[in-house]
Protein backbone atom coordinates (compact mmCIF):
# COMPACT_ATOMS: atom_id res chain seq x y z
CA UNK A 1 0.00 0.00 0.00
CA UNK A 2 1.89 3.45 -1.14
CA UNK A 3 1.32 6.56 1.33
CA UNK A 4 -1.36 8.59 -0.90
CA UNK A 5 -3.46 5.45 -0.63
CA UNK A 6 -3.07 5.53 3.63
CA UNK A 7 -3.90 8.84 3.53
CA UNK A 8 -7.36 8.05 1.00
CA UNK A 9 -8.22 5.74 3.46
CA UNK A 10 -7.71 8.30 6.39
CA UNK A 11 -9.73 10.35 4.42
CA UNK A 12 -12.25 7.65 3.51
CA UNK A 13 -12.64 7.10 7.10
CA UNK A 14 -12.20 10.76 8.72
CA UNK A 15 -15.65 11.75 8.97
CA UNK A 16 -16.02 8.72 11.60
CA UNK A 17 -12.62 9.38 13.29
CA UNK A 18 -13.73 13.28 13.39
CA UNK A 19 -16.96 11.72 15.10
CA UNK A 20 -14.90 9.61 17.58
CA UNK A 21 -12.86 12.63 18.36
CA UNK A 22 -15.94 14.84 19.32
CA UNK A 23 -17.21 12.75 21.63
CA UNK A 24 -13.92 11.70 23.46
CA UNK A 25 -13.19 15.08 24.06
CA UNK A 26 -16.71 16.29 24.58
CA UNK A 27 -17.10 13.87 27.15
CA UNK A 28 -13.47 14.81 28.82
CA UNK A 29 -15.04 18.75 29.01
CA UNK A 30 -18.49 17.07 30.56
CA UNK A 31 -15.98 15.10 33.11
CA UNK A 32 -14.08 17.89 33.61
CA UNK A 33 -16.88 20.70 34.30
CA UNK A 34 -19.25 18.59 36.82
CA UNK A 35 -17.62 18.21 40.02
CA UNK A 36 -16.96 21.91 39.50
CA UNK A 37 -20.15 22.79 39.14
CA UNK A 38 -21.40 20.70 41.90
CA UNK A 39 -18.96 22.53 44.25
CA UNK A 40 -18.24 26.30 42.63
CA UNK A 41 -16.38 27.00 46.03
CA UNK A 42 -13.85 24.08 45.86
CA UNK A 43 -13.10 25.29 42.45
CA UNK A 44 -12.89 28.95 43.88
CA UNK A 45 -9.81 27.79 46.56
CA UNK A 46 -8.82 24.99 43.77
CA UNK A 47 -8.01 28.16 41.39
CA UNK A 48 -6.66 30.16 44.26
CA UNK A 49 -4.42 27.63 45.24
CA UNK A 50 -2.75 27.46 41.27
CA UNK A 51 -1.70 31.18 42.55
CA UNK A 52 -1.31 32.73 38.85
CA UNK A 53 -5.13 35.02 38.24
CA UNK A 54 -5.55 37.74 40.82
CA UNK A 55 -7.58 37.90 43.39
CA UNK A 56 -9.91 39.75 41.80
CA UNK A 57 -10.68 37.49 38.68
CA UNK A 58 -10.23 34.35 40.69
CA UNK A 59 -13.90 33.62 42.08
CA UNK A 60 -15.41 35.05 38.63
CA UNK A 61 -12.96 32.69 36.61
CA UNK A 62 -13.90 29.81 39.03
CA UNK A 63 -17.77 30.34 38.74
CA UNK A 64 -17.17 30.65 35.36
CA UNK A 65 -14.37 28.11 33.93
CA UNK A 66 -16.93 25.14 34.94
CA UNK A 67 -20.07 26.36 32.65
CA UNK A 68 -17.95 27.21 29.77
CA UNK A 69 -16.44 23.49 29.97
CA UNK A 70 -19.47 22.08 30.26
CA UNK A 71 -21.00 24.36 26.81
CA UNK A 72 -18.00 23.10 25.02
CA UNK A 73 -18.88 19.34 25.66
CA UNK A 74 -22.36 19.70 25.04
CA UNK A 75 -21.19 21.90 21.56
CA UNK A 76 -19.05 19.06 20.73
CA UNK A 77 -21.20 16.24 21.26
CA UNK A 78 -24.32 17.37 19.36
CA UNK A 79 -21.33 18.86 16.74
CA UNK A 80 -21.76 22.19 16.50
CA UNK A 81 -19.13 24.74 15.27
CA UNK A 82 -17.44 21.67 15.34
CA UNK A 83 -13.64 23.27 14.41
CA UNK A 84 -14.46 26.66 15.92
CA UNK A 85 -15.17 24.66 19.72
CA UNK A 86 -11.65 22.82 18.74
CA UNK A 87 -9.87 25.56 18.46
CA UNK A 88 -11.04 26.85 21.74
CA UNK A 89 -11.09 23.32 23.27
CA UNK A 90 -6.91 23.44 22.51
CA UNK A 91 -6.24 26.91 23.57
CA UNK A 92 -8.08 26.04 27.23
CA UNK A 93 -6.14 22.92 27.51
CA UNK A 94 -2.94 24.37 26.22
CA UNK A 95 -3.38 27.00 28.89
CA UNK A 96 -4.01 24.06 31.84
CA UNK A 97 -0.87 22.40 30.73
CA UNK A 98 1.09 25.50 31.51
CA UNK A 99 -0.68 26.06 34.68
CA UNK A 100 0.18 22.81 35.47
CA UNK A 101 3.70 22.97 34.51
CA UNK A 102 4.15 26.15 36.37
CA UNK A 103 2.99 24.55 39.36
CA UNK A 104 5.88 21.97 39.13
CA UNK A 105 8.34 24.80 38.24
CA UNK A 106 7.08 26.91 41.37
CA UNK A 107 7.54 24.01 43.70
CA UNK A 108 3.11 24.33 44.50
CA UNK A 109 2.48 21.08 45.96
CA UNK A 110 -1.33 20.85 45.22
CA UNK A 111 -3.35 18.07 43.59
CA UNK A 112 -4.56 20.19 40.66
CA UNK A 113 -8.35 20.11 40.05
CA UNK A 114 -7.94 19.57 36.39
CA UNK A 115 -10.00 16.36 36.32
CA UNK A 116 -11.87 16.70 39.33
CA UNK A 117 -11.68 18.62 42.50
CA UNK A 118 -8.38 19.78 44.08
CA UNK A 119 -6.71 20.82 46.95
CA UNK A 120 -3.64 21.24 48.71
CA UNK A 121 -1.48 17.78 48.85
CA UNK A 122 1.83 16.74 50.78
CA UNK A 123 5.09 16.76 49.17
CA UNK A 124 5.39 14.43 46.71
CA UNK A 125 2.16 13.72 46.11
CA UNK A 126 1.55 15.16 43.49
CA UNK A 127 1.24 14.29 39.62
CA UNK A 128 1.73 16.84 37.59
CA UNK A 129 3.97 14.67 34.56
CA UNK A 130 0.28 12.58 34.53
CA UNK A 131 -1.82 15.90 34.69
CA UNK A 132 -0.10 16.74 31.72
CA UNK A 133 0.19 13.91 29.79
CA UNK A 134 -3.45 13.48 29.95
CA UNK A 135 -4.41 16.93 28.80
CA UNK A 136 -1.86 16.20 26.00
CA UNK A 137 -3.62 13.20 25.20
CA UNK A 138 -7.06 15.33 24.90
CA UNK A 139 -5.15 18.00 22.74
CA UNK A 140 -4.56 15.64 20.12
CA UNK A 141 -8.59 15.10 19.19
CA UNK A 142 -9.17 18.30 19.53
CA UNK A 143 -6.14 19.11 17.11
CA UNK A 144 -7.91 16.32 14.59
CA UNK A 145 -10.81 18.17 14.95
CA UNK A 146 -9.46 21.58 13.43
CA UNK A 147 -7.92 19.48 10.57
CA UNK A 148 -11.18 17.81 9.97
CA UNK A 149 -13.83 19.47 11.54
CA UNK A 150 -16.36 17.20 9.31
CA UNK A 151 -17.84 14.37 11.08
CA UNK A 152 -21.01 11.73 11.09
CA UNK A 153 -23.95 12.87 13.41
CA UNK A 154 -23.09 15.94 13.07
CA UNK A 155 -25.33 19.94 13.79
CA UNK A 156 -22.82 20.85 11.45
CA UNK A 157 -23.70 18.00 8.68
CA UNK A 158 -27.25 18.66 9.00
CA UNK A 159 -27.09 22.34 8.51
CA UNK A 160 -24.89 21.57 5.27
CA UNK A 161 -21.89 23.28 6.48
CA UNK B 1 -36.35 8.66 -28.71
CA UNK B 2 -34.92 11.60 -30.37
CA UNK B 3 -31.15 12.04 -30.59
CA UNK B 4 -29.66 15.01 -28.42
CA UNK B 5 -28.46 17.73 -30.83
CA UNK B 6 -25.15 18.33 -30.35
CA UNK B 7 -24.61 21.53 -28.19
CA UNK B 8 -23.35 24.31 -29.48
CA UNK B 9 -20.62 26.49 -28.26
CA UNK B 10 -22.60 29.23 -27.14
CA UNK B 11 -25.08 27.34 -25.19
CA UNK B 12 -22.36 24.87 -23.09
CA UNK B 13 -20.44 28.39 -22.62
CA UNK B 14 -23.69 29.69 -20.71
CA UNK B 15 -24.05 26.73 -19.06
CA UNK B 16 -20.29 26.87 -17.72
CA UNK B 17 -21.64 30.62 -16.89
CA UNK B 18 -24.81 29.37 -14.99
CA UNK B 19 -22.64 26.54 -13.08
CA UNK B 20 -19.86 28.90 -11.90
CA UNK B 21 -22.35 31.35 -11.09
CA UNK B 22 -24.51 28.84 -9.12
CA UNK B 23 -21.15 27.24 -7.31
CA UNK B 24 -20.39 31.11 -6.04
CA UNK B 25 -24.01 31.53 -4.36
CA UNK B 26 -23.65 27.94 -3.20
CA UNK B 27 -20.32 28.97 -1.49
CA UNK B 28 -21.69 32.38 0.17
CA UNK B 29 -24.84 30.59 1.42
CA UNK B 30 -22.25 28.04 2.86
CA UNK B 31 -19.91 30.78 4.34
CA UNK B 32 -23.00 32.52 6.04
CA UNK B 33 -24.00 29.54 7.33
CA UNK B 34 -20.63 28.95 9.39
CA UNK B 35 -20.47 32.66 10.17
CA UNK B 36 -23.88 32.23 11.87
CA UNK B 37 -23.31 29.33 13.53
CA UNK B 38 -19.57 30.08 14.40
CA UNK B 39 -21.82 32.71 16.16
CA UNK B 40 -24.59 30.74 17.47
CA UNK B 41 -21.55 29.20 19.64
CA UNK B 42 -19.93 32.33 20.57
CA UNK B 43 -23.17 33.63 22.18
CA UNK B 44 -23.26 29.95 23.94
CA UNK B 45 -19.81 30.08 25.45
CA UNK B 46 -20.60 33.63 26.62
CA UNK B 47 -23.91 32.63 28.16
CA UNK B 48 -21.85 30.51 29.94
CA UNK B 49 -19.78 32.95 30.94
CA UNK B 50 -22.46 34.81 32.02
CA UNK B 51 -24.48 32.14 33.91
CA UNK B 52 -21.47 30.85 35.64
CA UNK B 53 -20.99 35.17 36.77
CA UNK B 54 -24.57 35.22 37.96
CA UNK B 55 -24.12 32.16 40.16
CA UNK B 56 -21.20 33.60 41.59
CA UNK B 57 -23.02 36.86 42.21
CA UNK B 58 -26.12 34.88 43.78
CA UNK B 59 -23.97 32.63 46.16
CA UNK B 60 -22.55 35.89 47.52
CA UNK B 61 -25.48 37.50 47.87
CA UNK B 62 -27.06 34.43 49.46
CA UNK B 63 -24.54 33.71 51.68
CA UNK B 64 -25.95 36.51 53.85
CA UNK B 65 -27.22 40.26 53.89
CA UNK B 66 -26.43 41.26 57.63
CA UNK B 67 -22.61 40.48 56.16
CA UNK B 68 -22.73 43.76 54.01
CA UNK B 69 -23.94 45.83 56.99
CA UNK B 70 -21.97 48.34 58.92
CA UNK B 71 -19.18 47.40 60.83
CA UNK B 72 -19.25 47.55 64.39
CA UNK B 73 -16.95 46.19 66.63
CA UNK B 74 -18.18 43.97 69.64
CA UNK B 75 -16.52 45.49 72.86
CA UNK B 76 -13.43 44.69 74.60
CA UNK B 77 -11.48 43.74 71.37
CA UNK B 78 -7.90 44.36 70.91
CA UNK B 79 -5.51 44.21 67.71
CA UNK B 80 -7.58 47.07 65.91
CA UNK B 81 -10.81 45.59 67.30
CA UNK B 82 -10.33 42.42 64.83
CA UNK B 83 -9.49 39.75 68.17
CA UNK B 84 -10.92 38.92 70.81
CA UNK B 85 -8.38 38.70 73.77
CA UNK B 86 -8.50 35.77 76.63
CA UNK B 87 -6.49 35.55 79.56
CA UNK B 88 -6.16 36.84 83.34
CA UNK B 89 -2.78 38.67 82.02
CA UNK B 90 -2.95 41.17 79.19
CA UNK B 91 0.46 42.19 79.65
CA UNK B 92 1.69 38.48 79.16
CA UNK B 93 4.93 38.33 76.84
CA UNK B 94 3.82 35.27 74.73
CA UNK B 95 0.83 36.12 72.35
CA UNK B 96 -1.16 33.17 71.02
CA UNK B 97 -3.31 34.16 67.97
CA UNK B 98 -6.01 31.60 66.64
CA UNK B 99 -7.84 31.77 63.41
CA UNK B 100 -10.50 29.63 63.68
CA UNK B 101 -14.04 28.93 61.97
CA UNK B 102 -16.81 27.16 64.35
CA UNK B 103 -18.22 24.96 61.25
CA UNK B 104 -14.37 23.50 60.48
CA UNK B 105 -13.69 20.11 61.61
CA UNK B 106 -10.17 20.58 61.81
CA UNK B 107 -10.40 24.07 64.39
CA UNK B 108 -12.67 21.56 66.51
CA UNK B 109 -9.85 18.65 66.34
CA UNK B 110 -7.28 21.51 67.13
CA UNK B 111 -9.41 22.90 69.93
CA UNK B 112 -9.70 19.59 71.55
CA UNK B 113 -6.00 18.86 71.73
CA UNK B 114 -4.91 22.39 72.53
CA UNK B 115 -7.99 24.44 74.33
CA UNK B 116 -7.37 23.11 77.88
CA UNK B 117 -3.15 23.43 77.57
CA UNK B 118 -3.38 27.19 76.11
CA UNK B 119 -6.77 27.93 78.82
CA UNK B 120 -4.52 26.83 81.52
CA UNK B 121 -1.12 28.70 80.35
CA UNK B 122 -3.68 31.97 79.84
CA UNK B 123 -5.37 31.76 83.19
CA UNK B 124 -2.41 31.57 85.05
CA UNK B 125 -0.87 34.71 83.01
CA UNK B 126 1.85 33.12 80.83
CA UNK B 127 0.08 33.89 77.93
CA UNK B 128 -2.14 36.09 76.13
CA UNK B 129 -4.80 34.39 73.53
CA UNK B 130 -6.23 36.49 70.36
CA UNK B 131 -9.26 35.01 68.90
CA UNK B 132 -10.43 35.65 65.34
CA UNK B 133 -13.00 34.34 64.35
CA UNK B 134 -13.38 34.04 60.64
CA UNK B 135 -16.11 32.22 57.95
CA UNK B 136 -14.05 30.09 55.50
CA UNK B 137 -16.24 26.82 55.83
CA UNK B 138 -19.19 29.31 54.42
CA UNK B 139 -16.84 30.01 51.22
CA UNK B 140 -16.11 26.46 50.85
CA UNK B 141 -19.41 24.29 51.23
CA UNK B 142 -21.76 26.83 51.28
CA UNK B 143 -23.93 28.16 54.27
CA UNK B 144 -23.97 30.90 56.89
CA UNK B 145 -23.26 28.80 60.04
CA UNK B 146 -19.85 29.86 60.36
CA UNK B 147 -21.04 33.62 59.94
CA UNK B 148 -23.74 33.11 62.13
CA UNK B 149 -21.94 31.36 65.18
CA UNK B 150 -18.95 33.72 64.50
CA UNK B 151 -21.36 36.42 65.44
CA UNK B 152 -23.54 35.01 68.32
CA UNK B 153 -19.70 34.33 69.87
CA UNK B 154 -19.32 38.56 69.23
CA UNK B 155 -22.28 38.79 71.28
CA UNK B 156 -21.12 36.91 73.95
CA UNK B 157 -17.97 38.77 73.81
CA UNK B 158 -20.23 41.85 74.32
CA UNK B 159 -22.14 40.17 77.14
CA UNK B 160 -18.62 39.56 79.17
CA UNK B 161 -15.20 37.80 78.22
CA UNK B 162 -15.38 34.99 80.56
CA UNK B 163 -18.78 34.31 78.70
CA UNK B 164 -17.67 34.44 75.74
CA UNK B 165 -14.56 31.79 76.01
CA UNK B 166 -17.42 29.15 77.79
CA UNK B 167 -19.76 29.83 74.82
CA UNK B 168 -17.06 29.51 72.38
CA UNK B 169 -15.50 26.16 73.76
CA UNK B 170 -19.74 24.96 73.89
CA UNK B 171 -19.70 25.62 70.26
CA UNK B 172 -16.97 23.78 69.38
CA UNK B 173 -18.05 21.21 71.22
CA UNK B 174 -21.30 20.86 69.91
CA UNK B 175 -20.04 21.35 66.17
CA UNK B 176 -22.11 20.00 63.22
CA UNK B 177 -20.85 18.07 60.22
CA UNK B 178 -19.11 20.29 57.55
CA UNK B 179 -21.78 18.99 55.40
CA UNK B 180 -24.40 19.88 58.37
CA UNK B 181 -25.20 23.71 58.27
CA UNK B 182 -26.75 23.31 61.78
CA UNK B 183 -25.34 26.85 62.76
CA UNK B 184 -27.04 28.31 60.35
CA UNK B 185 -30.04 28.61 62.96
CA UNK B 186 -30.16 31.28 65.31
CA UNK B 187 -32.70 29.46 67.80
CA UNK B 188 -29.82 26.41 67.57
CA UNK B 189 -27.06 29.07 68.40
CA UNK B 190 -29.31 30.48 71.06
CA UNK B 191 -30.14 26.93 72.27
CA UNK B 192 -26.43 26.20 72.90
CA UNK B 193 -25.81 29.98 75.09
CA UNK B 194 -27.79 28.49 77.89
CA UNK B 195 -25.18 26.08 78.81
CA UNK B 196 -23.33 29.10 79.31
CA UNK B 197 -24.23 30.42 82.84
CA UNK B 198 -25.99 34.02 82.67
CA UNK B 199 -25.81 34.11 79.10
CA UNK B 200 -28.70 33.67 77.30
CA UNK B 201 -31.32 36.67 77.98
CA UNK B 202 -32.91 39.45 75.51
CA UNK B 203 -29.84 41.49 74.77
CA UNK B 204 -28.05 38.12 73.38
CA UNK B 205 -31.18 36.96 71.48
CA UNK B 206 -31.58 40.29 69.74
CA UNK B 207 -28.21 40.81 69.14
CA UNK B 208 -27.67 36.90 67.77
CA UNK B 209 -30.64 37.82 65.81
CA UNK B 210 -29.95 41.01 64.42
CA UNK B 211 -26.34 39.41 62.83
CA UNK B 212 -24.90 42.77 63.72
CA UNK B 213 -21.26 41.33 63.98
CA UNK B 214 -20.79 39.36 60.38
CA UNK B 215 -19.42 42.57 58.93
CA UNK B 216 -16.63 41.81 61.48
CA UNK B 217 -16.48 38.19 60.86
CA UNK B 218 -16.05 39.14 57.05
CA UNK B 219 -13.23 42.16 58.12
CA UNK B 220 -11.07 38.99 59.81
CA UNK B 221 -11.54 36.38 57.17
CA UNK B 222 -9.84 39.50 54.73
CA UNK B 223 -7.15 40.41 56.97
CA UNK B 224 -6.06 36.30 57.13
CA UNK B 225 -7.00 36.47 53.18
CA UNK B 226 -4.94 38.94 52.79
CA UNK B 227 -2.10 38.28 55.49
CA UNK B 228 -2.11 34.78 54.06
CA UNK B 229 -2.05 35.67 50.21
CA UNK B 230 -5.56 34.57 49.56
CA UNK B 231 -4.96 31.22 50.24
CA UNK B 232 -6.83 30.70 53.84
CA UNK B 233 -6.65 27.54 55.61
CA UNK B 234 -8.12 27.24 59.10
CA UNK B 235 -6.98 26.58 61.80
CA UNK B 236 -4.50 29.09 62.17
CA UNK B 237 -2.19 28.74 65.59
CA UNK B 238 0.55 31.45 65.80
CA UNK B 239 2.73 31.45 68.63
CA UNK B 240 4.49 35.15 69.01
CA UNK B 241 3.52 35.40 65.36
CA UNK B 242 5.10 31.89 64.02
CA UNK B 243 2.82 29.65 62.83
CA UNK B 244 2.22 26.24 64.90
CA UNK B 245 1.03 23.48 62.39
CA UNK B 246 -1.09 20.69 63.23
CA UNK B 247 0.78 17.35 61.87
CA UNK B 248 -1.15 13.75 61.53
CA UNK B 249 0.45 12.73 64.60
CA UNK B 250 -1.05 11.06 67.63
CA UNK B 251 -3.10 13.85 70.24
CA UNK B 252 -1.14 13.17 73.11
CA UNK B 253 2.11 13.29 70.37
CA UNK B 254 0.67 16.74 69.02
CA UNK B 255 -0.01 17.65 72.88
CA UNK B 256 2.98 17.29 73.97
CA UNK B 257 4.36 19.28 71.04
CA UNK B 258 2.04 22.02 71.62
CA UNK B 259 2.74 22.08 75.44
CA UNK B 260 6.33 22.42 74.76
CA UNK B 261 6.46 25.07 71.83
CA UNK B 262 4.47 27.02 74.56
CA UNK B 263 7.08 26.44 77.03
CA UNK B 264 9.75 27.26 75.25
CA UNK B 265 8.14 30.57 73.93
CA UNK B 266 7.15 31.58 77.69
CA UNK B 267 10.63 30.45 78.82
CA UNK B 268 12.49 32.26 76.25
CA UNK B 269 10.15 35.31 77.08
CA UNK B 270 11.56 35.30 80.71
Amino acid sequence: MTLSSKFSLLDARSDWISLAARLLLGAMWLVYSVPKLAQPSQNVADVRDFRILPSGLVTPFAYAQPYVELAFGLLLIIGLGTRLVALLSAILLVVYIAGIISLGARGISINCGCGGIGGQVAEGQTRYTLDVLRDIVFLLPALWLLWKPRSKFSADEALAI
Amino acid sequence: MFAMAPESNRQSKARERAAAAYAVEQAKARRKRQYLIGGLVLVVIAAAVGIGIAVQHNVNKNNSSAANGPLVYPSGTVDSGLAIPFGSDQNAKVTLTIYEDFRCPYCKEAESMFNSIYTADAEAGKIRVRYHIVNLIDRNAGGTGSIQAGNAAACAQNAGNAKFKAYHDVLFTNQPDETDDAFSSNSTLIGYAKQVSGLDGSTFESCVNSGRYQPWVVKNYTALSSAENGTVSTPDYLIDGTRYNLTSQSASVQQAAFKAALDKAIAAAG
